[in-house]
């Protein structure tokens, strides 16, 4: 027998197996292709409706979409391969109690995510506070949003702790009121007081005409008269406005002679003396 | 009217000076790039102030704004501009439009300015600029509406009330209340975009503007006129509206009827 023959006949068992199990390949190769097809075509599908939804719902769309087709693609492999499946779905509730009692927090934190993009208290850009944190929300996933604070740290919070927690937006609405809380002497007229904030909202360019600003008298303070002073602007010039408002309100009073005192108290004697303490 | 609109050669190396209303325009030809400076004065009123002047250094004022691009024209036009948000007009005291009945009124508009270099097809616009500064504020409510301005000029029934202006074109309009109730008109909104800009003998003008209210319940209708107004026919066209509106008629939020408790504390 020639070496040539020896080694066909060798290799013949492998052959045998390779042929015997090249149909259930070529059907696995197959339902890839058709699985990948399938999963860009129903990606694609939902394109037109990226506007009408918000990002985190595509995101949970998409993803369910391909869990969906790769768990379809696999069982298909499987059956192609032999496996008994009603064994493996025994298998599976067994292995999903355990399952589920181990990812309890993730499944927690999957529904959570799917109750905020129904109720949309945020989308990606705005800046929130959550859990004594400021920062812009950079992504909103399915287990978890990151937020980008105003000093650049990333912060991961479970979609768990958001639905549990207070949550301020303080970006949703395009205009904001910024108060300003202050005290005058005693010897201030209120008018005179009024006059002047009226004056300081319609020079600063940031400040809205409409709505009207709120200007109130609130009370008597221990040691000054009490006022609350109210402007609106647009939520992009937050920074620019405070800034001014509060320096152009302390120029504005010094301006008209509106003294904002420091907290005293006069303490009369018995003997009618009288002395003032800074508190 | 006399306007304020022209076409100036500046030479490479020269300065030009402006004094336009509340603006100071300062503009530099240099090789391959236009320097811009401005500053406006403080001030609510339009200045009736117009001059040009070259000047041989630089001013001192900061914060100029270099256009750079390779091409070698020397002609710099100043056109005039709407700005680029609606105006909000106040008729003063409010007004009470009876059902099925309608009303005219007259709103002041500000003008701004717009740089361009070159002429024809080649030329280039490099920014635009406003007059004086206008007032910022917003048409709705806190959680929903527009950033407007506020205009100076108190919308009036007869524009003769309004003196006349060379920075400032006056809007006709016109409210029809269909409706069974009073229509209060406490501030009107007007999309500038849609206005042409005309000039007349004695006034700046728009196109006239038409806003119908049929229902309490809806959102007015508005329409724009073509051409001069019916008060003063013979004004020229000057400036086509920056956004021609849609054939069909808007639906805008032209007046406001609430009055939302606001500043609560």
């Amino acid at each position: 027998m020639s070496v040539n023959q020896t080694v066909l006949e060798n290799l013949d068992p492998l052959v045998q197996l390779v042929m015997s199990w090249s149909g259930p390949v070529i059907a696995s190769l197959v339902a890839i292709l058709v699985g990948l097809v399938i999963s860009m075509v129903l990606r694609a599908a939902i394109r037109p409706w990226s506007r009408k939804l918000s990002p985190q719902a595509l995101l949970v769309i998409r993803k369910a979409i391909t869990y969906t087709v790769t768990a379809i693609v696999i069982i298909t492999i499987l059956q192609q391969f032999g496996f008994k499946l009603t064994a493996l779905l025994g298998a599976a509730g067994i292995a999903g109690i355990a399952i589920g009692f181990a990812a309890q927090t993730s499944l927690s934190n999957m529904i959570s995510g799917l109750f905020l993009i129904w109720e949309k208290p945020f989308q990606v850009g705005d800046v929130i506070v959550i859990a004594g944190r400021k920062g812009v929300v950079e992504s909103i996933d399915l287990l978890s949003l990151t937020l980008r604070t105003l000093d650049n740290l990333s912060v991961r919070f479970p979609n768990e702790t958001l639905v549990k927690s207070e949550l301020v937006n303080i970006t949703k609405h395009p205009v904001r009121r910024f108060d300003i809380l202050f005290g005058v002497a005693y010897k201030s007229d209120p008018e005179h007081v009024f006059s002047v904030l009226r004056r300081v909202a319609a020079d600063n360019p940031f400040v809205l005409d409409e709505p009207k600003p709120l200007i109130s008298f609130t009370g008597f303070g221990e040691s000054e008269l009490s006022f609350k002073f109210g402007v609106w602007h647009e939520k992009d010039d937050w920074i620019a406005m405070r800034n001014a408002i509060l320096a152009d309100l302390k120029k504005g009073l010094e301006e008209e002679g509106i003294e904002i005192p420091y907290p005293h108290r006069v303490i009369v004697s018995a003997g009618n003396e009288t002395a003032v303490i800074d508190d | 009217m006399s306007t304020f609109w022209e076409t100036v050669t500046i030479p490479l190396g020269e300065t030009r000076h402006w004094q336009i209303s509340l603006l100071d325009l300062w503009v530099q030809r240099r090789e391959g790039e236009w320097r811009v400076w401005h500053k406006i004065k403080q001030g609510a009123e339009f200045e009736d102030r117009y001059s040009l002047a070259e000047i041989s250094a630089e001013p001192e004022e900061s914060g100029h704004i270099r256009y750079a691009f390779d091409d070698d024209q020397t002609d710099l036009r100043i056109e005039p501009r709407f700005p680029d948000r609606p105006i909000i007009s106040y008729p003063g005291s409010p007004v009470i439009v009876p059902p099925q009945c309608e009303a005219s009124f007259v709103c002041g508009i500000p003008l701004g300015i717009e740089l361009i270099a070159g002429s024809g097809a080649s030329s280039i616009p490099l920014t635009t600029l406003p007059l004086r500064r206008l007032s910022k504020t917003w048409f709705g409510s806190p959680q929903e509406g527009e950033a407007c301005y506020s205009s100076s000029t108190e919308a009036v029934r007869d524009f003769r009330e309004i003196a006349a202006n060379k920075y400032r074109a006056l809007c006709p309009l016109k409210v029809t209340n269909k409706t069974n109730s009073p229509l209060p008109i406490e501030r009107i909104c007007i999309h500038v975009e849609h206005l042409q800009l005309l000039n007349g003998r004695e006034n700046l003008w728009t196109n006239e503007v038409y806003v119908k209210k049929e229902s309490v319940y809806e959102t007015s209708q508005v329409s724009y006129g073509s051409g001069a107004p019916s008060v003063d026919p013979d004004a020229t066209m000057k400036l086509s509206p920056r956004v021609v509106p849609p054939h069909s008629r808007l639906f805008l939020k032209t007046f406001n009827q609430l009055k939302t408790a606001l500043g609560s504390s």
